[in-house]
């Protein structure tokens, strides 16, 4: 095991670790902005369930109003 | 300490570190390369109450063990792949090469066959081998880096030196040999 030699890595490898970290840069998003997206996606969510939440609150229209099916016809009494 | 300081004081413990691991000098580098990219970004958010070396052993070990387990799967799914590859005429460079630029021709084949014993230990055999008796780590150096006890790695060593034995000499007789 004392036969190994120390080595240096080579020279150029320095600008090919700088290219790889350039290159990993535009490839990943950082962090910061999946968590202004996710922030985001959220938001629009939870406004949109509002929304819903909201409108179902309205009462539901009358269908025999709506349709005039009511039995009881007070026409002749007018 | 910025990147390029970082880089310029550890670029040697890295790769000399991963050569220990995949004995070969292409491989190495693709490891340096990885473990500084690694660095790259996560130096914003290192932990300044630990040492600076002692977390760069770590991930180069990980990279390093990391690397050895993607080979042997490749290797292992190589053949398949040829199968259906036939028109790929490039020659396939052999995963296993040795090419050890810190070994010296004329110890080259004793070493190339230490090496192919010390791949066959489990993995935290080998790095406390590697730490220690490779790179000249001492047992405390060891267990810091390892997050093992001074026992633990002593233990370690003991357990690596006996199957390494074992392993060139299955007779106890030879070993005695070897041994004295």
């Amino acid at each position: 095991m004392r036969k190994i030699q120390r080595v240096e890595p080579s020279h150029d490898l320095y600008a090919v670790i700088v290219n790889g970290v350039q290159q990993y840069d535009k490839e990943h998003v950082s962090l910061r902005w999946v968590w202004a997206a996710a922030a985001c996606l959220a938001l629009l969510i939870s406004v949109n369930l509002t929304a819903i939440q909201l409108t179902n609150k309205a009462p539901a229209p009358d269908l025999t109003d709506l349709f005039s099916l009511n039995a009881q016809n007070t026409l002749y009494h007018d | 300490m910025n990147f390029e300081e970082v880089y310029k004081e550890h670029n040697g413990l890295v790769y000399n570190l991963a050569l220990q691991y995949v004995q070969n000098k292409e491989d190495a580098e693709e490891i340096t390369q990885d473990v500084f990219v690694i660095l790259h970004n996560k130096l914003p958010s290192f932990n300044k109450n630990s040492k600076l070396s002692t977390w760069i052993y770590r991930i180069t070990i990980n990279r390093s063990l990391d690397y050895l387990k993607a080979r042997k799967r490749k290797k292992r799914f190589g053949f398949l792949v040829s199968l259906f590859h036939e028109e790929t005429a490039e020659p396939r460079r052999e995963a296993s090469d040795f090419d050890h630029p810190g070994v010296l021709l004329e110890h080259k084949e004793e070493l190339e066959s230490l090496f192919q014993l010390i791949n066959g230990l489990s993995e935290n055999q080998k790095t406390a081998l590697i730490l220690m008796k490779v790179d000249g780590r001492t047992q405390n150096e060891t267990a810091e880096i390892m997050k093992v006890s001074a026992k633990a790695v002593e233990s370690l060593v003991q357990r690596a030196k006996q199957n390494l034995l074992n392993k060139m000499a299955p007779s106890k007789e030879q070993r005695i040999k070897i041994v004295k």
